[in-house]
C-alpha cells in the first residue's frame, strides 16, 4: 500500500497504524476523520522535531551517528522527559529478548549434550570437512554422528 | 546508555509486536527527510519510534480529556487544535495547524468589515 511518490513531504506514518493506536488509547470514542488526519501529520512533525534536536545534539558532540543518548537528550530538552523511562525500558526488553533468542539457538538444548562436547565434535568435523560445507550441514552432521555414537 | 549490549542491536525482526506498533522503516525515512540528518543508530531509531507512539497516545488522551467532545465521547479536530495551542509541549504543532478560526468569529468579522473579505 506504500505510495511511490518521490516527494519527501508526503512521508507519513500509515493511517492504519495511527487508527489502531487511537482506538487502543481511546476505546469507544468516536474520532472525526479530520482529527485522525491531523494526528498522522502531528506524528511526522514530532519525528522531525526529535530528529532535528537529536541531530543538533549529535553535531555538538562531534559524532557522526545519532545515538540513543542523543535521542534521550532531545526528548528531555523538548519537554518530553516523561517518555524517557518507558522508551528506555522497552528498548532494554527488546534487547533481552534478542539476547535470549541468540543463546537459545546456539545451545542446541534438545540434544542434552554439553556445549564443550559439541564444540569438540565440531572441531573434528571442521578438520574433516571441506570448506564448502555450510554451518547447517555441520550442525546436522554433529547431530547425526552423536546419535550414531 | 552503556555500551554493554553493542552486539544486540534491535532490528525489525527482534521487535515484539507487543512492544511497538509503528513501522520503524517509515520512521527512518521521515527522520532522514529532515535536513542535515545523516546516519541514525538502530537503537536510536527504536527509541524515536517508541517515543512517537507515546506521543500519539499522549496527544489523543490530552485532547480528549480537555476537549469539548468529552461528554459525547467524541474527539474532534478542534480538540486537537485546542490542546496544541494551550499546552506548552504541544505548541510545536501549531505550525502545521492551518489558521482555523471559529465560524462565528469569522462571520462576526465579516459583519464588522462589511463586504470586504480580507483574508
Amino acid at each position: 500500500m506504500a505510495s511511490s511518490s518521490g516527494n519527501d513531504d508526503d512521508l507519513t506514518i500509515p493511517r492504519a497504524a495511527i487508527n489502531k493506536m487511537i482506538k487502543e488509547t481511546l476505546p469507544n470514542v468516536r474520532v472525526a476523520n479530520d482529527a485522525r488526519e491531523l494526528v498522522v501529520n502531528c506524528c511526522t512533525e514530532f519525528i522531525h522535531l526529535i530528529s532535528s534536536e537529536a541531530n543538533e545534539i549529535c553535531n555538538k558532540s562531534e559524532k557522526k551517528t545519532i545515538s540513543p543518548e542523543h535521542v534521550i537528550n532531545a526528548l528531555e530538552s523538548l519537554g518530553f522527559a516523561s517518555y524517557i523511562t518507558e522508551v528506555k525500558d522497552v528498548l532494554q526488553e527488546c534487547k533481552t529478548v534478542a539476547l535470549k533468542k541468540r543463546k537459545a539457538s546456539s545451545r542446541l538444548e534438545n540434544l542434552g549434550i554439553p556445549e564443550e562436547e559439541l564444540l569438540r565434535q565440531q572441531q573434528e568435523l571442521f578438520a574433516k570437512r571441506t570448506r564448502n560445507a555450510g554451518v547447517l550441514d555441520l550442525t546436522a552432521r554433529i547431530v547425526y554422528e552423536s546419535a550414531v555414537v | 546508555m552503556s555500551g554493554n549490549n553493542v552486539g544486540e542491536k534491535v532490528d525489525a525482526n527482534t521487535v515484539n509486536s507487543k512492544n511497538i506498533s509503528l513501522p520503524m522503516s517509515r520512521v527512518k525515512l521521515i527522520m532522514k527527510s529532515s535536513p542535515d540528518v545523516s546516519s541514525i543508530n538502530q537503537d536510536a531509531l527504536f527509541l524515536t519510534t517508541k517515543a512517537t507512539e507515546l506521543f500519539v497516545q499522549h496527544l489523543a488522551q490530552c485532547s480528549f480529556k480537555k476537549g469539548a467532545g468529552r461528554e459525547k465521547n467524541t474527539l474532534a479536530y478542534s480538540d486537537l487544535a485546542h490542546v496544541a495551542e494551550e499546552t506548552e509541549t504541544f505548541q510545536f504543532l501549531t505550525d502545521i495547524l492551518p489558521k482555523k478560526i471559529l465560524a462565528r468569529d469569522y462571520l462576526r468579522s465579516l459583519e464588522e468589515r462589511g463586504e470586504d473579505g480580507d483574508d
